[in-house]
């Protein structure tokens, strides 16, 4: 078997191999291969491209769009709003309502008690005197000397040219809540 | 102004002080002498008069405090 070895240099390996690649491919010299050195070093690129990275991408994914639904929920929305607004502007003229009517309420029955319009004093701390005649509301609201806001009912007694002031039932009257 | 009574029978202490109101154009004011009356810190009564002898009656008649035992604190 020894005679059927051929054997062959080098160069002839190296002319052997070219004409085996022409055979194989004839435009194999003008098609680009990752240069030495490299990893991949010898094979065939894809013409010196930019290798290809990994990236990780973080974007939330592609939702589909839905015009009608968004349109809806849209309105949804703005109703929801003006519905808002319309509660809290029907509630703040209800309270309104609610006050005036307590205070016409209130005026009324001062009035009744002062059978008239009384004369309303003020002093510098802030508190109120309602006076008429011989009767007399004293609030003490700013001034309370260290006890909750509270109000005076009192009758007055001619004595001389003055009037003498007395409680009408408790000394003292707290208002309801508290204020 | 400003009045000052120690009551010896008991621990309460009395204040008369003077106060102006006004009507709301300014124009009518009344003075009134109120008639505070503390048992410690705390104030248990308050009588608003418009005279300093309705004050001092109020506290001889409620409280048993003479007239002498009035002092003035503060012109």
């Amino acid at each position: 078997m020894a005679h059927d070895m051929i054997f062959y240099t080098a160069h002839e390996m190296q002319i052997l191999r070219t004409d085996t690649f022409y055979k194989r491919n004839p435009h194999w010299p003008s098609q680009p291969r990752v240069p030495a050195g490299h990893p991949d070093g010898g094979q065939w690129t894809d013409g010196g491209r930019t290798p290809f990275v990994d990236i990780v991408v973080d974007d939330p994914p592609l939702r589909p769009v839905f015009p009608l639904e968004i349109l809806v929920g849209s309105l949804v929305g703005i109703t929801y709003v003006s519905a808002k607004i319309l509660v809290r502007v029907l509630l703040g003229y209800g309270d309104r309502i609610y006050r005036h009517q307590k205070f016409l309420r209130i005026k009324k029955n001062l009035e009744q008690f002062f059978d008239g319009k009384p004369v309303v004093f003020r002093n510098k701390a802030g508190d109120v005197v309602m006076m008429r005649q011989n009767k007399k509301i004293r609030f003490d609201l700013n001034n309370t000397h260290r006890d909750k806001p509270h109000f005076h009912i009192q009758e007055g007694f001619q004595n001389g040219k003055k009037i003498d002031w007395r409680d009408i039932g408790p000394h003292r009257h707290y208002f309801k809540d508290g204020g | 102004m400003k009045w000052h009574a120690q009551h010896d029978q008991s621990r309460l202490r009395f204040e008369i002080l003077t106060e102006e109101f006004f009507t709301r154009d300014g124009k009518e004011n009344i003075i009134y002498y109120t008639l505070y009356v503390y048992n410690g810190d705390q104030c248990t009564h308050d009588y608003q008069q418009e005279t300093l002898e309705a004050a001092q009656n109020t506290a001889k008649e409620f409280f048993n405090v003479p007239d002498a035992a009035w002092t003035i604190v503060s012109p």
